[in-house]
């Protein structure tokens, strides 16, 4: 083991823990992992640098070695990525089977009725939630953007 | 002698006691198991964070951020005493009620006014006939921890503790030490002791050549950034454990209870069989003495 990108001679799989507070979400290899970092999507592949990275809240994009996609809600956190293993630690985290499209839509339609919000705190409360129902959305969708989004 | 009716009537009863407390006692075992399952299964994200504290204090000594700063002259603190809603769990609650009493006389004589917060309906009640003053109580919450609940009582503390509402703020709950031995205790959760601050040349040296991060944003945004889950996910922890230490307590309570009920029903029977030959061996002794009056 030492520092410094592609010192690491272990093979080219990169592993992924998905931890939330309660329980690990998703541990497995994967070719590669998208991340929802505070100032954009950023893809991680193996022999990254170590990096440690706030992220936004947004969506989590994985392609798993059989090159299936698959995709997680994360309500910001951070990602710590070392030795080939990332780590991504996020207070809330939900794969598509615990995402219920009843409560997005309500959620979205609740909050597409034009911003009423007087404060910047409560402006921002307002963008985390408009971009929570949309990864939670894009999730759904088995991973894909929304149209041209 | 007492009567056998009697005898076998409460014998009925301890027997119906017995039913229940066994019943409890399996509840709770399965609860207790289910409960221990979340506290482990909640370790991994307690780790990461603690691992990402010192390797951010590891970085930079000089990291500096209100919820780490002690306040020279606190005056004031706040307490949360987390229990369990329901009784029938031994002294499991009231050695919380003992522990917070404790930690009350010990920041008191620090000189600093205590307010209190309650989580869970026995510290609720344990503080109110205590009379001292709860701001805010969260009841019927111990059976189902969540982290939702967590965040928005971490969120409260530390606002509080910002804002300047208390410069301390301690939390009261059970460590589930094993199944058989939960421990209350009191911990200091703001301002926040950085885990591995005094360890971190140690550590460094068992895992072997540090790693150099790169930190984005800049390794201070990242520690005021994971300073409040910290202290999120303390509380959260607390919750776990605290839910876990019930149910093993009632275990454990129920056990005995129906142990004694056991007990006491053998000793009735006995009781009861004793009766009810005295009265046969008394009725043959009459039927006897009144053969041989008439013969």
């Amino acid at each position: 083991m030492s520092d410094g990108p592609g010192a690491t001679s272990a093979g080219r799989a990169l592993r992924l823990r998905l931890v939330s507070p309660a329980r690990t979400v998703f541990e497995g290899e994967v070719r590669c992992v998208v991340l929802p970092a505070f100032d954009g999507e950023w893809g991680i592949l193996a022999n990254h640098a170590p990096i440690v990275a706030a992220l936004a809240v947004g969506c989590l994009r994985l392609t798993a070695l059989d090159g299936s996609g698959r995709a997680f809600a994360v309500r910001g956190g951070f990602a710590e990525v070392r030795d080939n293993v990332v780590t991504v630690l996020s207070p809330e985290c939900l794969g598509p089977e615990e995402v219920s499209p009843a409560g997005v839509d309500a959620e979205l339609a609740g909050l597409e009725g034009g911003d009423t919000s007087k404060s910047a705190g409560a402006c921002r409360d307002r963008a985390a939630r408009l971009a929570w129902g949309k990864a939670c959305r894009i999730v759904l969708g088995g991973g894909k953007r929304e149209g041209g989004a | 002698m007492a009567n056998p009716r009697a005898l076998l009537k409460r014998r009925g009863s301890v027997t119906n006691t017995r039913k229940i407390t066994k019943t409890m006692e399996m509840v709770a075992t399965a609860r207790l198991a289910r409960a221990h399952q979340a506290a482990v299964a909640a370790r991994p994200y307690a780790r990461g964070l603690e691992e990402l504290i010192v390797g951010l204090t590891a970085d930079s000594d000089s990291l500096a951020h209100p919820l780490l700063s002690v306040r020279p002259r606190p005056k004031k603190a706040a307490v949360l005493v987390m229990t369990s809603d329901r009784g029938l769990c031994g002294a499991f609650n009231s050695n919380i009620a003992r522990r917070a009493r404790e930690l009350r006389a010990e920041l008191a004589g620090r000189g600093l006014e205590v307010e209190f917060m309650a989580h869970g309906r026995k510290a609720a009640a344990a503080l109110k006939r205590a009379g001292w003053p709860v701001t805010k109580a969260y009841l019927g919450v111990s059976d189902k921890p969540l982290y939702a609940r967590a965040d928005e009582i971490g969120g409260a503390l530390i606002s509080g503790f910002l804002a300047g509402g208390f410069d301390e703020v301690h939390v009261v709950y059970s460590s589930f030490a094993s199944r058989t031995a939960q421990v209350p205790c009191a911990e200091q959760l703001l301002p926040m002791t950085a885990p591995g601050k005094g360890a971190s040349a140690g550590d460094a040296g068992s895992k072997g050549p540090r790693v150099w991060y790169l930190f984005h944003p800049g390794s201070g945004q990242i520690l005021s950034a994971v300073l409040p889950l910290a202290v999120k996910n303390r509380v959260f922890s607390a919750m776990l454990e605290t839910t876990a230490g019930e149910h093993a307590a009632r275990r454990l309570a129920m056990k005995n209870a129906t142990d004694a009920a056991d007990e006491m029903i053998g000793s009735l029977t006995r009781a009861y069989n004793r009766a009810r030959q005295y009265k046969i061996t008394q009725e043959i002794a009459e039927i006897v003495g009144g053969v041989e009056a008439q013969g």
